[in-house]
């Protein structure tokens, strides 16, 4: 299938092209045929089903048997990359199948191979049948000479397809750029400094004690737009004596190891070494990285700081990994909805108050519901997950964080809307700021724009206690107000319709305004 | 009295003719309050019970003869504190029998706690219909068949606290549940009447109760608590709720549960009768009403308003006239910092604005203030209200976060409960305490800490799923030698200990006072040697081990020293110690030496030029030097 809604992206690309390399990986979209993968199981080129352009590489399982496909090594001199892919699987019956990803580092022409591992679960994340885009930045290091990808496949999958296989050279240095060092630390560290510095180094230094060798680290979180960053790590040893440490290893919190830095000369001397790594976020899987000290021997202090820059923004870097076919074109279909369904409800904390289902009952409206849960790993999410909207007349995303909803399906739901559908979001814990909207997809179809993470504020009315303080886009209309701040707000998006209510049933006002009447009549005339 | 007939076969002593049994009513009671103590034997048996306590002191002599049903009393009320053994010996005719049995006297149970653990009752109290019970006696005979085992359990390991899971988990959702038969996710399915059952019938045998909370809001009640005090939530650096968890998916059938008791109840029971397995079911209603939360699961809280401290001590306060318990045992106390684990020490939550919540001293101030706060309510209205605290900050070395904590520190003191979690992992290789020597050094230290505030110290909980257990003998003579007692039992991941509890909890009861009394001080290992030489055939542990009650006497312990240098599953034992001679010099040259041991009856050992001489060490023993 050829996607169609090319994006207009000169200015996007002369920003990304001082930041990454053109496509290092030839020919990316198996137009030119195979180019030396190959498989364990059948493997061949399919016809007209490609996400880009005419062909993919379809892998099959040959008779339930698990499969391995395996790329050509690409040579590179060392630095830094960014790999990205769309795949799609089908599966054959089982619930929970996996992929298995690996990246291979070669060095010289020799036989040497290290592994960087990525697993993919399928389940809650299990789009079958659907395009979906993964990617990974690493490191060729000196030595190194090329890269290379292996999937390996159980026999849950009948079929494998890969396409727009795309390798970038991140070219280092980057300017200073946009930055918010936020971060949670988790065990390992004890003291925390300077971790609001703009631009600046946070610090975290552990104070581990790990007698008999042994790791410990930190892992961390950061709150920023999405996009792909540079981040630079400083790390000194501040003791010298019984210490060992041999290692540094960066890794997403999902494991994915990003870079392993061999320290031969960190014993104790307390001069700060510096090393940078590249990460994209909040694609999927992932999230900034962390940092774990392994050793053979036994350390008592060292630490960490870090500085994040902002290289692009989510949407650019999106739209160098559709590859100019167009962002809005790749979404999923998803599960078909019984016959009859005309509304989806994203079912978030306090749903049940909003009044929005009492007016659908009243709409007569037939309603799939999907609850909002915490996924393995700890990520949010829905489940199930968002449908296909054949036939849905109407989203409600109810308190919805960002996170719960891939970038996929938010362009899903932005393309129900610029066709005619009508979506409804409200706020509290997980929405607007706090659920992350700011920079996203999602908010890109909102009437109003977020200001960043902790939008909620106290407000003295009788009617709503908590609001998230919003900014009303230029074409918008303002529906109600509150202290001056817009409590509901809508305007047309496409064809359809968006109505962002900034008022929360957080609190305990005097009259909620979730229990009036007109509140009542607003929704019914909105969802009728 | 069930608990009675089930364990009085354990008790007995008996010539081939005459059995005797003594059974004292209460395993622990209050100075000045008294206990009775039960004998059985043969109709007209002539009774003598001795009761003794210290090492070998008769506190009192009752005498007597058994009634028409082999049954006499003897009410006795203790003159000081610690541990008890009543003896009795029975005598009809030619025949003769003796038994004896331990009890204690303490202000406060936490100081003759030898163990903690947790009795597991969780279950719906129905009638034969599936109908609700109507309050008061248990109707179920399931559940009250668990709760008389369960009472019989901690009556059998000597164990004198007992912790309440299920009722409450976070103590800003009520405690107070919405109705009698109610789930609190996982297994935590319960009843009132159940739970104010176990808890009057674990009074009446002298073992006390808490009620475990941590510090946080979850379920259906603690996420409209965080609804309607947004400002209360502590809130990650990305904005969201700091929780450990969301879920939905089953708030919509919790809520109809509520809603429709006790019809619903009755539903649910022909649910389960249909498929009594429906965790193997997907969506299957019963599994969401005991599968997870409903709402939050743990949501973090912003503790700098001292307010909420308070309404947290409300609660509890509000389920103690409910149900009736003695006490709280926190998983998490009401720190600034956010902190739900102590294990996790996370620095960085925000509140609503985004604003930082302090660290260090300040924090700490915040903190010890939120604590005298609610304790400070909990105690006005019950003075004896009992408090326990999830603490590991008290393993501190002085380095890092744990320097800043004298200000909680001193606003838990005394009379507190302080669990060590941390040491609960001891058995892999990389845990600082995994080597015998760390795990001396570093329990020792931190129980003088604990000692010298006035606190008491605990460490778990033990083992894991399907985890060996370690020479429970000498972890248990070695912790307590320390001043540690653990938590075990109750929970499946915590079963380290059960195949001694029984034999080495009994002794530690009657000889609590040598192993828990708060005023004893540890001499250093320079100290010890100035006072006594220990020379044996095989090692000995006893340097770190040697503690002084000023000049009333000294507790020296000798333990067999294990083979391995670590705490290691299915580690051989020891072998027993033989030929060891003890030189007491500076000063403690001694008019008694007596040796108590779990293995041996206690001795009276004859001081011959300074030196005692012990025959053999099974594997741990007590010498009380008295000056």
């Amino acid at each position: 299938m050829r996607y169609l809604l090319p994006f207009l992206l000169v200015s996007l690309c002369i920003r990304g092209g001082e930041v990454w390399s053109d496509n290092l990986w030839p020919n990316s979209s198996f137009e030119e045929g195979l180019s030396g993968w190959t498989t364990d199981g059948g493997v061949d080129l399919t016809d007209g089903l490609a996400f880009h352009e005419l062909s993919a590489l379809r892998a099959s399982n040959g008779g339930a048997l698990n499969f391995r496909v395996v790329s050509p090594v690409i040579e590179q001199p060392s630095g830094w990359y960014l790999l990205s892919f769309w795949y799609r699987v089908e599966l054959s019956g089982a619930e929970r199948p996996s992929l298995l990803v690996y990246v291979d580092r070669h060095a010289g022409t020799g036989a040497r191979q290290r592994r960087d591992s990525i697993y993919f679960y399928y389940g809650h994340h299990a789009d079958p049948g659907q395009w979906q885009l993964t990617f990974l930045t690493f490191r060729l290091r000196p030595g190194d000479s090329g890269v290379g990808l292996r999937f390996a496949v159980d026999s849950h999958l009948s079929s494998l397809d890969i396409d727009l296989v795309q390798l970038r050279r991140l070219d280092p240095p980057v300017g200073e750029g946009e930055v918010t060092c936020i971060y949670t630390d988790t065990y390992g560290t004890q003291r925390v400094a300077d971790a609001d510095g703009a631009n600046g180094f946070a610090e975290q230094v552990s104070a581990g004690k790990q007698t008999r060798g042994g790791k410990t680290g930190g892992s961390s979180r950061f709150d920023n737009p999405p996009g792909l960053y540079r981040i630079t790590f400083r790390f000194r040893q501040m003791e010298p004596g019984e210490a060992t440490v041999t290692r540094i290893r960066l890794a997403t919190d999902s494991g994915v190891t990003i870079d392993d830095i061999t320290v031969d000369d960190f014993a104790g001397d307390g001069e700060w070494r510096e090393f940078s790594v590249w990460s994209l976020y909040p694609f999927g899987t992932g999230s900034f990285p962390g940092w774990e000290w392994l050793g053979t021997g036994s350390y008592r202090f060292a630490s960490a700081t870090y500085r994040l820059m902002r290289a692009v923004t989510h949407r650019e870097a999106w739209e160098l990994l559709a590859s100019g076919v167009g962002a809005d074109a790749a979404v999923p279909a998803g599960e078909p909805l019984p016959e009859g369904t005309t509304t989806w409800l994203g079912f978030g904390l306090y749903t049940e108050l909003t009044g929005v289902l009492p007016a659908l009952e009243t709409a007569g409206r037939k309603v799939a519901v999907s609850w909002l849960v915490t996924s393995r790993g700890g990520g949010m999410s829905l489940e199930p997950r968002l449908p296909s909207l054949q036939g849905v007349k109407t989203v409600v995303l109810a308190n919805i964080p960002l996170r719960a909803l891939s970038p996929l399906e938010q362009l899903a739901i932005q393309a129900f809307v610029r066709g005619g559908g009508m979506l409804v979001v409200t706020g509290g814990f997980y929405a607007y700021g706090h659920g992350g909207y700011a920079g996203s997809f999602l908010e890109e179809s909102l009437p109003v724009t977020v200001r960043g993470s902790f939008d909620l504020v106290r407000v003295e009315d009788r009617a709503c206690s908590w609001l998230h303080d919003l900014s009303p886009r230029e074409q918008a209309t303002t529906v109600w107000q509150i202290e001056e701040r817009p409590a509901l707000v809508e305007w047309s998006f496409g064809k359809g319709r968006v109505v962002a209510v900034a008022a929360t049933v957080l609190g305990q006002p005097e009259e909620p305004f979730w229990e009036a009447t007109a509140w009542g009549d607003y929704l019914d005339g909105l969802l009728r | 009295m069930r608990v009675l007939s089930i364990l009085l076969f354990v008790l007995s002593s008996s010539s081939q003719a005459l059995e005797v049994r003594v059974w004292p009513e209460k395993l622990w009671v209050k100075p000045g309050e008294a206990v009775v103590l039960r004998v059985t034997s043969e109709p007209g048996a002539v009774i003598d019970c001795r009761v003794v306590h210290q090492v070998d002191t008769v506190a009192a002599s009752f005498e007597g003869m058994t009634d028409g049903e082999g049954q006499a009393s003897f009410s006795f009320t203790p003159p000081a504190d610690w541990g008890y053994e009543a003896v009795v010996t029975a005598v009809l005719g030619e025949a003769r029998a003796t038994a004896s049995e331990v009890f204690s006297c303490a202000a406060s149970p936490f100081m003759v706690a030898v163990d903690y653990s947790v009795p597991e009752v969780y279950g719906h109290d129905v009638l034969p219909d599936g109908s609700p019970a109507p309050e008061g006696e248990v109707q179920n005979p399931q559940l009250a068949a668990r709760i008389d085992q369960q009472v019989a359990r901690f009556r059998h390991q000597y164990l004198t606290v007992g912790e309440l899971m299920g009722p409450a988990f976070c103590s800003f959702s009520s405690i107070v549940p919405p109705v009698p038969n109610y789930y609190k996710a996982a297994h935590y399915n319960y009843s009132v009447n159940a739970i104010r059952q176990l808890i009057r019938e674990l009074h009446d045998n002298g073992i006390a109760t808490l009620i475990y909370v941590n510090a946080c809001a979850s379920g259906i009640a603690g996420t409209e608590f965080a609804r309607q005090h947004p400002e209360y939530l502590a809130y990650s650096a990305d904005g969201t709720p700091f929780v450990g968890g969301l879920s939905l998916a089953p708030v919509e059938i919790h809520q109809w549960y509520i809603e429709n008791y006790p019809d619903s109840m009755k539903q649910v029971q022909g649910w389960y009768k249909e498929n009594p397995r429906p965790e193997a079911v997907t969506n299957y209603k019963p599994k969401s009403l005991h599968g997870g939360y409903p709402g939050f699961i743990n949501a973090w809280l912003d503790f700098r308003d001292p307010k909420l401290s308070e309404i947290g001590a409300e609660k509890i306060i509000e389920g103690q006239e409910y149900y009736g318990y003695m006490g709280v045992r926190y998983d998490g106390e009401y720190r600034v910092p956010s902190i739900g684990d102590p294990l996790a020490p996370s620095r960085d939550f925000r509140d609503y604005r985004g604003v930082k919540q302090p660290v260090g001293h300040e924090a700490e101030e915040m903190t010890a203030r939120n604590l005298n706060l609610a304790f400070g309510k909990m105690r006005e209205h019950d003075p004896d209200f009992l408090i326990g605290l999830n603490y590991a900050d008290f393993r501190n070395d002085g380095r890092g976060a744990g320097s800043v904590k004298a200000p909680v520190t001193g606003s838990v003191s005394p009379g507190v409960w302080i669990l060590d979690e941390v040491a609960k992992g001891a058995l892999n290789p990389s845990h600082p305490d995994h080597h015998w020597e760390d795990f001396i050094r570093n329990m020792s230290e931190q129980n003088d800490r604990t000692r010298q505030v006035g606190n008491y110290l605990f460490a778990g909980w033990g083992g894991g799923p399907g985890q060996k257990v370690v020479d429970t003998r000498q972890v248990k003579a070695v912790s307590w030698a320390c001043g540690l007692r653990w938590i075990c039992g109750g929970y499946s991941k915590a079963q380290w200990f059960a195949d001694v509890k029984h034999e080495y909890n009994r002794f530690a009861l009657r000889y609590s006072q040598y192993l828990f009394d708060n005023r004893l001080r540890r001499l250093s290992p320079e100290e010890a040697a100035a006072v006594i030489t220990v020379e044996s055939g095989s090692p000995l542990l006893w340097e770190h081990f040697v503690q002084r009650l000023g000049d009333e006497y000294m507790v020296v312990h000798l333990i067999n020293a294990p083979l391995e240098k670590g705490l290691t599953a299915d580690a051989q034992p020891p072998l027993p110690a033989e030929g060891v001679r003890i030189t007491l010099t500076g000063g403690m040259g001694g008019s008694s030496v007596k040796l108590v041991s779990p293995e041996l009856p206690v001795q009276a050992l004859e001081i011959a030029e300074g030196a005692v001489s012990v025959p053999r060490i099974e594997n741990w023993g007590m010498l009380i030097v008295t000056p």
